[in-house]
């Protein structure tokens, strides 16, 4: 079980993370959920021990990362957001390389370096100078060479960034393997969709901190089944926050000149009451959204912002 | 935790070797520079100064002065006459006319001709030249005492002559010259011994620091180095294997030179292999440390690049690299001991100029390593891992 309590990392004035917390059972896939900026990269330093936390602990299994931190890294496999490979080498060359730091020798290592080129789909081109690699190709070597060592705990940040949809799904299968035999993963993503897919449960993240947190359904339960009314146009926020003042059924998510998001309660027929009311009152509207209460709109709901790629 | 370092050594190693440039860098451009710049100084510098003797006397004391100059320590070539021309090009040589033994016999002076290649070490020749001297000298007093006062001289086709001037010769100098250098006036270190050393001096700084930083420097901005650091590893076996891959390409470096030097170019390497190579460790880690001083310091591989060859060449200059510091004012050669190649040029020319032992190098080498102590303790605390 991975454990982390309080964390927190600021750089200078700025909280990159922000008091967070979380665990992750053996067998889960945890995802961090956020846009970029949001602290997911941070998050994800500090448990590998990269980043020194201002603030709070991390625990995999009952050992603490800063009372023994070599102890925690051994049983710890991590996929960077930037794909940290050597060009120069082969596939194969810095899986040797990356497994033999991670401890493996011999038999073992050659063993699994077979074994994860396979199951990334990077057999056949193995012997290949990595330079030569298409992102997505890179992508599945960086995933391998996070788990040749078959860690208890897997880091992914951001594994799948501006790849092909072939290789996207083929690194979501492989993690998905690798959760069924035991492990523990820490998955980070700005991808609504995948999050949705992939992941047991989700951390929604914004300005380092958790905002909310659960399953999908957890999580839509949590903010209501209502629907999200995005309002552009040319209004003062006062205008629009008088027609609503007395509205039992709207809740005002965000509100600034030109836009407006509502969060408006549940029960059919109610967002075309609560638009057709507003616009009798003659607001200058120019463009109107209704969002259902996905995980975008959990998102919305929660941030006044829409997350996208 | 050796064996993650030895991981980390042998990977930059091998990326060394897998880089293009290196073959360049680490092979073809520093044994020309041996090559070329040895020839300045007159060549292999291997010992003895040559001299060929054209014999054309092909008498008994004509060989006699043969073997004068040949105990004044050169390295002698006795050929006739006839043989002259099949020689090709000479660098220094003594030509003997015909009726040299004729003319002392008969106490008239006869002129010996020494001719030297305009190209040959000019410092060698001048030295060369007061050696035929002495051999003169020794000759001829061998002559006139082997004579007793006022009886006709033997001749020297005489058996009981040949014998008596043989044990004369041979005989130690009633008067030996004691020479030794003193301190500041020491012999310039030329041709080879200056230009093999040199060189591996150079280039070892050079590569060691261009290498071991832009690695670094390369795998901070790749995020290779975070990488590293989340690695069941200790941050000085990170440091070590760094510290490592760096020296073993200082090594390799050295090592291809030594070869290069003494097996393609036949250059002189002293007495003291070990002395040697002792030297050439300790420049190595100090090199190493400074790599990771640079890596460490540095953002990007270009600057890193530009930065550090800056550095290596003046280093390497005011070290005495590029021109032996001997003949360099006082306060040049006290300055130029801030490099550490000075300290290694010390260390390698007491051993390949100067005939010293393993014991000479002593001080130059914990100097270095001294070196190796500060640059390593500044680099170990200011490295990141990441960006
Ligand atoms: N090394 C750093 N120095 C200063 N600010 C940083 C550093 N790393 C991240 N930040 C800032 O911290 C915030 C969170 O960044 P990050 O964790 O990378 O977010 P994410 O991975 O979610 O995109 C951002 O505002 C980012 O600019
Ligand atoms: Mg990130």
């Amino acid at each position: 079980m991975l454990v982390v309590e309080s964390l927190s990392r600021s750089f200078g004035s700025l909280k990159a993370v922000d008091e967070i917390g979380f665990q992750v059972k053996p067998g889960e896939i945890y995802g961090l959920l956020g846009p970029n900026g949001a602290g997911k990269t941070t998050t994800i330093s500090c448990v590998c021990g990269l980043l020194r936390p201002d603030r709070g602990t991390i625990e995999l299994d009952g050992v603490a990362l800063e009372s023994d931190p070599i102890a925690f890294k051994r049983r710890l496999g991590v996929v960077p957001q930037e794909t940290a490979l050597y060009g120069d080498l082969s596939a194969r060359e810095n899986l040797h390389f990356w497994g033999g730091l991670a401890g493996l020798t011999g038999g073992a290592l050659r063993d699994r370096t077979t074994a994860v080129l396979e199951a990334v789909g990077l057999t056949e081109r193995a012997g290949d100078a990595v330079r030569k690699y298409s992102g997505g190709m890179k992508r599945r070597l960086n995933l391998a060479i996070g788990m040749i060592h078959e860690p208890k705990l897997l880091l992914l940040d951001e594994p799948t960034v501006g790849i092909d949809i072939q290789a996207r799904l083929n690194i979501l299968d492989v993690v998905r393997e690798v959760v069924r035999a035991g492990t523990i993963v820490l998955y980070t993503t700005h991808y609504l969709e995948e999050a949705q897919e992939l992941c047991d449960r989700i951390g929604i993240m914004d300005h380092g901190r958790i905002l909310a947190e659960g399953s999908l359904t957890e999580l839509k339960r949590m903010v209501g089944e209502g629907e999200i009314l995005t309002l552009k146009g040319r209004f003062e926020p006062g205008e629009l926050q008088s027609i609503v003042a007395e509205d039992e059924h709207v809740r005002v998510v965000s509100l600034e000149e030109g836009q407006a998001v509502l969060d408006v309660g549940k029960g059919q027929g109610e967002v075309t009451g609560v638009l057709g009311r507003i616009l009798r009152k003659g607001l200058a509207v120019d463009d109107i959204s209704i969002q259902q209460p996905n995980l975008q709109g959990v998102f919305l709901k929660l941030t006044g912002r829409e997350l996208r790629d | 935790m050796l064996r993650g370092a030895l991981l980390l050594a042998l990977n930059d190693l091998r990326q060394t070797i897998k880089d293009r440039p290196t073959l360049f860098w680490m092979i073809i451009m520093p044994v020309g520079f041996i090559f070329l710049f040895g020839q300045m100084g007159g060549g292999s510098g291997g010992g003895k100064v040559s001299l060929t003797v054209i014999d054309e006397d092909q008498t008994y004391l004509s060989e006699a002065f043969a073997e004068a100059l040949g105990h004044e320590g050169f390295s002698i070539q006795r050929v006739g006459p006839a043989e002259r021309d099949s020689l090709g090009r000479i660098r220094r040589s003594v030509t003997v006319p015909p009726g040299f033994q004729d003319s002392l016999m008969h106490a008239q002076s006869t002129p010996v001709f020494f001719y030297v290649d305009p190209d040959a070490s000019s410092e060698a020749s001048v030295t060369a030249e007061m050696h035929i001297q002495r051999a003169s000298f020794s000759t001829l007093f061998s002559l006139t005492e082997a004579n007793p006062a006022g009886k006709t001289w033997a001749s020297p086709t005489d058996p009981g002559f040949q014998q008596r001037f043989a044990e004369i010769a041979a005989r130690p100098r009633l008067i030996q010259v004691a020479s030794e250098t003193a301190g500041r006036g020491r012999p310039v270190p030329s041709g080879m011994r200056q230009s093999l050393p040199a060189t591996i001096a150079l280039f070892m700084l050079i590569n060691t620091t261009i290498y071991g930083a832009v690695f670094l420097a390369t795998e901070k901005q790749e995020g290779i180095l975070a990488r590293i650091a989340s690695q069941p590893l200790h941050r000085v076996t990170i440091l070590g294997g760094k510290i490592l891959g760096a020296l073993a390409i200082g090594l390799a470096q050295a090592g291809i030179l030594l070869l290069a030097g003494r097996f393609l170019l036949g250059a002189y390497l002293g007495n003291s292999l070990p002395g040697l190579l002792l030297v050439i460790v300790c420049f190595g880690l100090a090199a190493s440390s400074m790599a990771l001083f640079w890596g460490a310091i540095l953002r990007r591989p270009e600057q890193v690049t530009a930065t550090t060859l800056v550095v290596a060449l003046f280093l390497g200059a005011i070290g005495g690299c590029w021109w032996p510091l001997e003949v360099v004012p006082q306060w040049m050669r006290t300055m130029g001991h801030i490099s550490p190649a000075a300290w290694a040029m010390d260390g390698f020319h007491a051993i390949i100029s100067f005939g010293a032992g393993i014991g000479a190098v002593v001080v130059p080498c914990l100097i270095l390593l001294g070196y190796a102590a500060v640059f390593f303790g500044i680099g170990a605390r200011l490295l990141r891992f990441s960006d």
